[in-house]
């Protein structure tokens, strides 16, 4: 995998990357369906523990095309989800591969929707859980959706309780978003859904075993990653919505963006304004006003900027003078022609 | 030091410095008289003799100088950004003029970055908010990307002909695929917040990259040239990180701390997947490494500062790999009227 991350890449490169990605997962999703009891990858490896971080890190990602969405579009209740939910079936991450094959989508969201199942069982109280949950009770009455039904419920209790409402809302809002998304573009996919029934059913059970011992370890983590998730999705958000301003709001601006504001019409004041050099030399070197390193007095940039400062020096067309006209104050030198 | 060579950029405060990916021996300095405030600039073609570094050429501009980039097709062809919004293109063996000068942007350009994979293209980024691709052979940019936001540094993906990034004032890291419908978005795919909290849950976040920072501008960035994944950041907020598009949500990926002022200029090492060299504001030059070759399989760790290099006496603004020969050399420029070229090796462990 890593020989594909390196030297130029073609779009045969990539496809190949994901049809190889595309076998991983399919046997995943076999194997773990002739060892009911183990579940999605549920039997930890020697590495789990360490590898851990990075599926919650790779959950934390998100589809390219989330960033665009206009922020009140996520909306937190989970009652919320509309009927045609039921149609999906198939799950996410089954929609997700179809559509990276067809597209340039990159490989990271692919594996983020495969450790989902995983890591989400350990610390995210089963988020996809009620979202088939969700879904099987929209479906069609089938033989098994009773047992199912059946299974998932402790499922939505233990979900909710622990956290409140407000950690719970930015986070869940992402897939439930994302399904109703790809749901209409990708209404007219097929799939075995029985298969998928099945490989759930099987992660639930896995699920339930292991609910009780995670249980502490979760009550203890949760508050810390709740937050820190809520943080990056708050931030995240903000840059969204930042994004999506076709005329930015003047208190986002930083550095350059405030001082040359092409909107406001100031600019050339601002330039042909000795008090405004003057001004910006005064805070550059009030920045660096507590560094007495020899080299920064020293520094003729910054006897320049004084000299600025206090009027000394001045701008004048394409050169830099003395205040009192004489030429160029000592100290600082001008390019020679 | 031994071994440091020196050229004086005599009353010309330097602003970029690229070595050739042609010929050992030649590198080019973007430099701009009055620190780049007003008046003119000046591109220096350098050559490393046997007698130290000499001027091969140099070519007078009207104004400022902020970055250069060697065309990676013609190994005479070198462009420039300029501060009065042209972006020029000049060939070593025609005296004094630029071949092609195109004014397109409305503001100062800061950066321009060759394609490194088709050859035939390259890009530049300017204060007015976009990013405009460009063939040499073409009058008008072929592309213009808007990221709304003073655009310090653009750089495309070594390892992909269709995608390149760019940092802003915005304090973002934006990612854009020319392969993706010139849609709404503009090609963008990727809008990654620099001042994000590091990977969540991550072992590495327990030493504190858990930390929210203010934003700030974002000055430089550079592709790995190794992980195609891999960029690195560096801004007003003196800390280097370094991010994974594979995960744009993740925040970064390692910090690295030292700085004491600004970061102007960061590149990775063309031999080393892991080293990083720095330019500040803070006068120094440092390497660093990212601790990826050395940390455990999907841990981050051990990424730290090797060494500083501090002869520079003025802000330190452009550093550079020498692609060939051994693995160690760079050179760097400052508004100290000085290119000076250097072994890495020989400032390990200092600082």
């Amino acid at each position: 995998m890593a020989d594909n991350f390196c030297g130029p890449s073609n779009a045969l490169q990539n496809f190949q990357k994901h049809s190889s990605v595309d076998r991983t997962l399919q046997q995943d999703r076999l194997s773990s369906r002739q060892s009911p009891s183990q579940g999605f990858r549920s039997s930890p490896g020697p590495n789990a523990g360490l590898l851990d971080p990075e599926f919650e890190a790779f959950q934390a990602g998100q589809l390219p095309q989330q960033q665009f969405e206009p922020p009140g579009f996520q909306q937190p209740g989970f009652s919320h989800a509309p009927p045609n939910l039921s149609q999906a079936g198939p799950s996410n991450w089954a929609t997700d591969f179809q559509r990276l094959s067809i597209s340039n989508t990159p490989p990271p969201q692919f594996h983020q929707q495969s450790f989902n199942s995983q890591s989400q069982q350990r610390h995210d109280t089963g988020g996809w859980h009620q979202d088939f949950a969700r879904q099987q009770q929209n479906l069609p009455a089938q033989s098994s959706t009773p047992q199912l039904q059946h299974s998932f419920q402790p499922q939505h209790q233990y979900g909710f309780n622990p956290m409140s409402t407000m950690s719970v809302a930015p986070h869940f809002a992402e897939p439930l978003h994302r399904n109703q998304i790809e749901q209409s573009q990708q209404a007219s996919e097929i799939f075995d859904e029985e298969a998928f029934a099945r490989a759930f059913e099987e992660a639930s059970k896995a699920e339930m075993q292991g609910r009780e011992e995670m249980k502490e370890n979760i009550a203890q983590d949760m508050g810390q990653q709740q937050n820190a998730r809520l943080e990056q999705e708050i931030l995240l958000d903000k840059s969204a919505e930042r994004l999506l301003e076709t005329d930015p709001v003047i208190e986002h601006r930083l550095g350059a963006d405030l001082i040359h504001d092409p909107q406001n019409g100031q600019e050339t004041q601002n330039q042909n304004d000795p008090d405004a050099l003057a001004r910006t030399a005064a805070q550059l070197l009030d920045s660096v006003r507590n560094n007495t390193s020899e080299k920064f007095q020293n520094s003729q940039f910054l006897e320049l900027m004084r000299q600025f400062r206090d009027k000394e020096a001045v701008v004048e067309g394409d050169k830099i003078v003395g205040a009192s006209g004489d030429g160029i104050h000592e100290g600082f030198k001008v390019a020679e022609p | 030091m031994n071994g440091m060579l020196e050229f004086r950029t005599q009353g010309y405060n330097g602003y970029a410095v690229k070595y050739s990916p042609f010929f050992d021996s030649r590198i080019a300095v973007a430099a701009s008289a009055n620190y780049g405030l007003v008046g003119n600039g000046r591109l220096y073609i350098l050559g490393l003799t046997a007698n130290g570094i000499q001027a091969e050429k140099w070519y007078d501009t009207q104004d400022s100088l902020y970055d250069t980039a060697w065309s990676e097709a013609h190994e005479n062809q070198i462009a420039v950004a300029c501060g009065d919004g042209s972006v020029k293109l000049f060939d070593v063996s025609v005296p004094e003029f630029p071949v092609m000068s195109w004014q397109e942007h409305n503001r100062e350009v800061y950066a321009v970055s060759w394609n490194l994979v088709t050859k035939d293209t390259f890009a530049s980024s300017s204060w007015d908010g976009t990013i405009k691709v460009w063939s040499p052979n073409r009058p008008a940019s072929i592309l213009t990307l808007p990221t709304h936001s003073c655009t310090y540094s653009t750089a495309f993906s070594p390892h992909s002909p269709s995608v390149l990034s760019s940092v802003t004032s915005d304090s973002h890291l934006r990612i854009f695929d020319l392969r993706t419908p010139a849609s709404a978005s503009n090609h963008l795919v990727h809008l990654i917040p620099i001042h994000g909290p590091g990977s969540t849950g991550g072992i590495s976040s327990v030493g504190g990259n858990r930390q929210n920072f203010p934003p700030a501008e974002v000055l430089t960035h550079d592709w790995n040239k190794y992980r195609d994944t891999v960029i690195a950041t560096g801004g007003v907020d003196t800390i280097a990180r370094t991010f994974d598009i594979r995960n744009p949500r993740g925040g970064p990926t390692t910090l690295l701390e030292g700085h004491q002022y600004a970061i102007r200029k960061l590149a990775w090492s063309p031999h080393l997947s892991d080293v990083l060299l720095t330019a500040s504001y803070d006068m120094s030059c440092r390497v660093w490494t990212d601790g990826s070759t050395t940390a455990h399989p999907g841990i981050i760790g051990g990424a730290k500062q090797l060494g500083q290099m501090n002869r520079h006496t003025e802000f330190a603004t452009g550093v550079d790999w020498c692609l060939f020969g051994a693995e160690g050399w760079c050179a760097s420029t400052a508004w100290d009227e000085r290119l000076l070229v250097w072994d890495v090796r020989a400032i390990m462990g200092q600082g």
